[in-house]
């Protein structure tokens, strides 16, 4: 436990106090084989090469941006090493059955959607500002949580009648 | 509704929680080796939109000077106050409070600790992981638990925050689940009164695991238990804190280490 004093007090304690926020919605909006707190550190890492986290007027806002599309070439790249390893037919395992079943189906939605149902579901934030953090506008992201939670429903019936 | 809150509720939970103290470290690292960018970060925005968050306080950044002279003449000022300062508080007399030693917090935690008396800890803050679930309940179910904690490689940074290696003991219930004397990093800050605050206190990888495979084995052995010993607005979604859920944790802790030896 070396401390190499490289970030200032100032941002540590930054740190400290978006942490649990920011690595919820990091477990929610990336892929299920990716470990939330890896996106955290990088979306925390690629904005600290900028500059310093105290100069962002809304550095949750502008974190949660940075998972979320850090969460989008994770898939992206995820899907293509699928298809590379399919091709080989290297192995037949996808996910990893550490979770529910219920959230690996929640994972099948796309991490915009996820990330808009979560803002808006768990963080009561508005459709308006949900719109501005993920990238679009505030008609779009009411209808992607429309869409999301139609694909959930259909997902988690088909589900229920298989089993 | 509902059931996409709960949904939603335990895909934030999944994975292993690294805890901020980690990550920083972590981060440390990074930026030290500064690694390949494979994705832009969004651009930076002064004014996002009309959001709810408080904005970052923003205090003035000092404008550098490149003049050497200055920097030589200001080096050379510090150093004559430091040299003053040092005879004024040697020199004074021994009413003056020294400043706490790692050694001397930690002891202080630990005799805390040791007197299993929440009450010692009206000066304690809960981990920022906790929220508003307030520190001292949790301490009391840490306590039913069977912490005993031992801390080592104690470090001090600017001369108020002490950050140590903290073993949780043998007998600490997650110890004897996980068959591991736990650590983790504990981050105390000093004030100048002598007081201390716990900033941080990050779980050990796989304590939320235990807390939900435990939770289960009750609902199925033991369901009159469940509220007594499982909320799910505490920590993980699932924990109590309260002393008579620790306690009840240690009580049935045999049956539960049989069960998982069983199931193996």
């Amino acid at each position: 436990m070396k401390h190499k004093r490289v970030l200032a007090d100032r941002e540590r304690r930054l740190i400290h106090d978006l942490y649990p926020s920011l690595r919820r919605f990091a477990a929610v909006v990336g892929p299920v084989d990716v470990e939330p707190d890896d996106l955290v550190q990088e979306a925390l890492f690629r904005a600290l090469r900028h500059g310093p986290l105290t100069d962002l007027t809304f550095p949750t806002a502008y974190l949660k941006r940075c998972i979320l599309n850090l969460s989008k070439d994770q898939v992206r790249s995820i899907v293509r090493r699928r298809r590379a390893v399919v091709a080989l037919a290297a192995t037949t395992e996808a996910f990893c059955e550490a979770y529910p079943s219920d959230v690996v189906e929640l994972m099948e939605l796309p991490p915009q959607t996820r990330a808009v149902l979560y803002l808006r579901e768990i963080e009561g934030r508005p459709f308006g500002e949900i719109g501005e953090i993920v990238g679009c506008t505030e008609k779009a992201a009411r209808n992607r949580a429309s869409r999301g939670r139609k694909r959930l429903r259909r997902i988690l019936e088909e589900t229920n009648a298989t089993t | 509704m509902r059931r996409l809150d709960e949904l939603l509720s335990h895909a934030a939970e999944r994975g292993s929680w690294m805890g901020p103290d980690r990550l920083i470290e972590r981060l440390e690292c990074g930026l030290m080796g500064e690694r390949e960018v494979l994705v832009a970060a969004p651009p930076r925005r002064r004014a996002m939109v009309a959001t709810r968050e408080k904005p970052t306080p923003t205090t003035e950044i000092p404008k550098r000077s490149r003049n050497r002279w200055a920097i030589a003449l200001a080096g050379f000022a510090v150093a004559v106050a430091a040299v003053v300062g040092a005879v004024l508080v040697f020199g004074a007399d021994d009413d003056v409070a020294a400043p706490e030693t790692p050694a001397q917090v930690m002891a202080l935690m630990t005799t805390a600790i040791e007197q299993a008396d929440p009450t010692q800890f009206t000066n304690l803050s809960s981990p920022a992981s906790l929220g508003d679930d307030g520190g001292r309940d949790f301490l009391e179910w840490n306590l039913a638990l069977g912490l005993n904690p031992v801390f080592t490689d104690c470090e001090t940074s600017a001369y108020t925050t002490v950050v140590c290696d903290v073993t949780m003991g043998e007998d600490y219930f997650y110890s004897q689940v996980l068959e591991e004397n736990l650590l983790t990093t504990v981050r105390v800050q000093v004030a100048p009164d002598g007081t201390f605050d716990v900033l941080s206190w990050p779980d050990p990888p796989g304590l939320v695991l235990v807390d939900r495979d435990m939770r289960t084995w009750i609902q199925a052995t033991h369901p009159e238990l469940e509220d007594r010993m499982f909320d799910n607005a505490g920590f993980a979604g699932v924990l109590r804190f309260s002393r008579e859920a620790g306690e009840l944790h240690m009580q049935y802790l045999d049956e539960y280490l049989t069960y998982r030896e069983a199931n193996s």
